[in-house]
C-alpha cells in the first residue's frame, strides 16, 4: 500500500533557525530518505515553502477569488511530505516514527483498481 | 434444551473463533462477519437435526456464503482462490482469535471504536447490546463499527500479532480496552447505576479468553485477577440501608485461577495497592463517608 507521510511544523521555528540549524535538519532528512531508499520504500518527497508563500485559490459562481496564505489560519503548517510503499499500516508507523520531524500524520492514498 | 437454544449456544462458544478463521481466510473482516451472520441465520432453520460437529458445519458454510458474496463482486477473481485453502485441523489454533483481538484493538483506532469492534468480534455482542451496554443509540454505535471497520481495510491495518518489543506496548492497548470496558460496569459513566453488572461481565469474560490465548503473559493474569477482585466486592461498593463500612467480599465469581490469586496474596502493602501495571483503592475511603469520587480504578503510568 502507499501511504502520504504529510509533515507538519512551525514555520516560523524553521524560518528562524540558524543555517547550522538548517543544516543539519537537511542531513536527517538525508539520511531518512536513504533508509527509505534501501529498504525500497521511497517513492518521493519534497518540502514545501512557508505558509508566507502560499496563496489559496476559491473557485465558486463568478470570477476566482485569490487569497494571500494557506487554507487554514494554524501555528502548525504542512511544511513537506514523503510518499512511501509498506505492507500494511503498522510498517509505515514504524517507517514514519524514524522521520525527524515532530508531528506526522499518516495518510492512506487511495489506489484506485482499473 | 430447544433448536434456538442449540443454535444461541454455538453462537456464544464458536462466534470469535470461526470469525476470527474466516477473517484470516479471507483477509477481510467485514466480509468474514456478514458471511459468519450468515451462516447462524442459515442453523436457525436448518437445525435441526443438529450436525455432528455444529463448528465445522458453521464455518463450511460461512465460506459458501462469502464465495456467493465475492462472486457477485469484482473482488471475486482475486480473492475466490484463498477459499479452496482447506485446513481441517486449524479449529483450536488460537493465533487466529489472537490476531482478531490485536486488530479490533490496534492504536490507529479511536478507544471508543476499539471497545465497540472488540465487543461485536470477540465477544459476538449485537450492535443493539453494545449500544444498550454504553447506552447510545443503535445507530450511532452501528455507525461506530462500521467506520472502524472501513478503517481497518482503508488504513491497511494488519491482521497480525505484533512480535518484538512492540508486542508489550500492543497488549497493553488490548489490556486498556478491556479494562475500559469494566470501568464501564464498575463506575457507570451513564445511567442511574454506578456499578452494571453486564460490562463488569463481558470485561471478565474477555479477559479469560486473553489468559487462555497468552498463558505466559503476566500482565493479563493480572488484569484478570484485579478485575475479578473488584467485581467480588462490588456489593461494598456503594451505600445500602445497613450499610457498614466493613470489607465484604461477596465472591459470585467463578473461583480465579490459583495464579490469580498468588497476584493479590500480598495484602499488607498501603494503599494503593498494585498488581503489574494495575492499582487499586479499598472500597471505601478509610474513616470517611462512602463517596465513591476519585476512587475510580486507576491504570498507573
Amino acid at each position: 500500500m502507499k501511504y502520504a507521510l504529510l509533515l507538519y511544523g512551525d514555520a516560523k521555528q524553521w524560518q528562524e533557525a540558524t543555517p547550522e540549524q538548517q543544516e543539519e535538519s537537511f542531513a536527517l532528512h538525508t539520511a531518512y530518505t536513504r533508509m527509505l531508499t534501501e529498504r525500497g520504500a521511497y517513492l518521493t518527497g519534497e518540502a514545501l515553502e512557508g505558509p508566507s508563500a502560499a496563496v489559496s485559490l476559491r473557485k465558486g459562481e463568478g470570477p476566482v477569488v485569490r487569497t494571500d496564505g494557506p487554507f487554514a489560519e494554524t501555528v502548525e503548517h504542512l511544511g513537506g511530505f514523503y510518499l512511501i510503499e509498506a505492507r500494511d499500516l503498522d510498517e509505515a508507523i514504524e517507517l514514519a516514527k524514524a522521520c525527524p520531524e515532530p508531528i506526522i500524520e499518516v495518510r492512506p492514498v487511495v489506489e484506485y483498481q482499473e | 434444551m430447544s433448536e434456538a437454544d442449540r443454535v444461541e449456544q454455538a453462537y456464544r462458544r464458536h462466534w470469535a473463533r470461526l470469525l476470527a478463521l474466516l477473517t484470516s481466510e479471507l483477509r477481510d473482516l467485514d466480509l468474514a462477519e456478514e458471511s459468519l451472520q450468515d451462516a447462524f441465520t442459515a442453523a436457525v432453520s436448518a437445525w435441526p437435526p443438529v450436525p455432528d460437529n455444529p463448528p465445522a458445519w458453521l464455518l463450511t458454510t460461512a465460506r459458501r456464503r462469502a464465495f456467493d458474496r465475492l462472486r457477485r463482486t469484482a473482488v471475486a477473481a482475486r480473492k475466490a482462490p484463498l477459499l479452496i485453502v482447506e485446513e481441517p485441523d486449524r479449529h483450536e489454533v488460537p493465533d487466529d482469535l489472537l490476531r482478531l483481538i490485536f486488530t479490533c484493538c490496534h492504536p490507529a483506532l479511536a478507544p471508543e471504536a476499539r471497545v465497540a469492534l472488540t465487543l461485536r468480534c470477540v465477544a459476538g455482542l449485537t450492535t443493539r447490546q453494545i449500544a444498550r451496554l454504553f447506552l447510545v443509540g443503535e445507530a450511532t454505535m452501528a455507525a461506530r463499527i462500521t467506520r472502524a471497520k472501513k478503517k481497518i481495510s482503508q488504513a491497511g491495518i494488519p491482521y497480525r500479532v505484533p512480535s518484538g518489543p512492540e508486542l508489550a506496548e500492543r497488549r497493553d492497548g488490548v489490556l486498556a480496552v478491556i479494562y475500559l470496558i469494566f470501568t464501564e460496569g464498575y463506575a457507570a459513566a451513564e445511567g442511574d447505576a454506578l456499578i452494571r453488572d453486564a460490562p463488569a461481565d463481558e470485561a471478565i469474560a474477555l479477559a479469560r479468553m486473553l489468559a487462555g490465548l497468552m498463558p505466559a503473559d503476566h500482565e493479563v493474569r493480572a488484569l484478570l485477577a484485579l478485575m475479578l477482585l473488584h467485581h467480588a466486592r462490588r456489593a461494598g461498593w456503594t451505600c445500602s440501608p445497613g450499610w457498614r463500612p466493613s470489607c465484604r467480599a461477596t465472591i459470585c465469581c467463578p473461583p480465579p485461577a490459583p495464579s490469580c490469586c498468588a497476584a493479590w496474596a500480598d495484602w499488607r502493602r498501603p494503599w494503593p495497592r498494585t498488581i503489574g501495571r494495575w492499582s487499586w483503592w479499598p472500597p471505601y475511603p478509610s474513616g470517611s463517608s462512602c463517596s465513591a469520587a476519585g476512587r475510580r480504578p486507576g491504570m498507573n503510568t
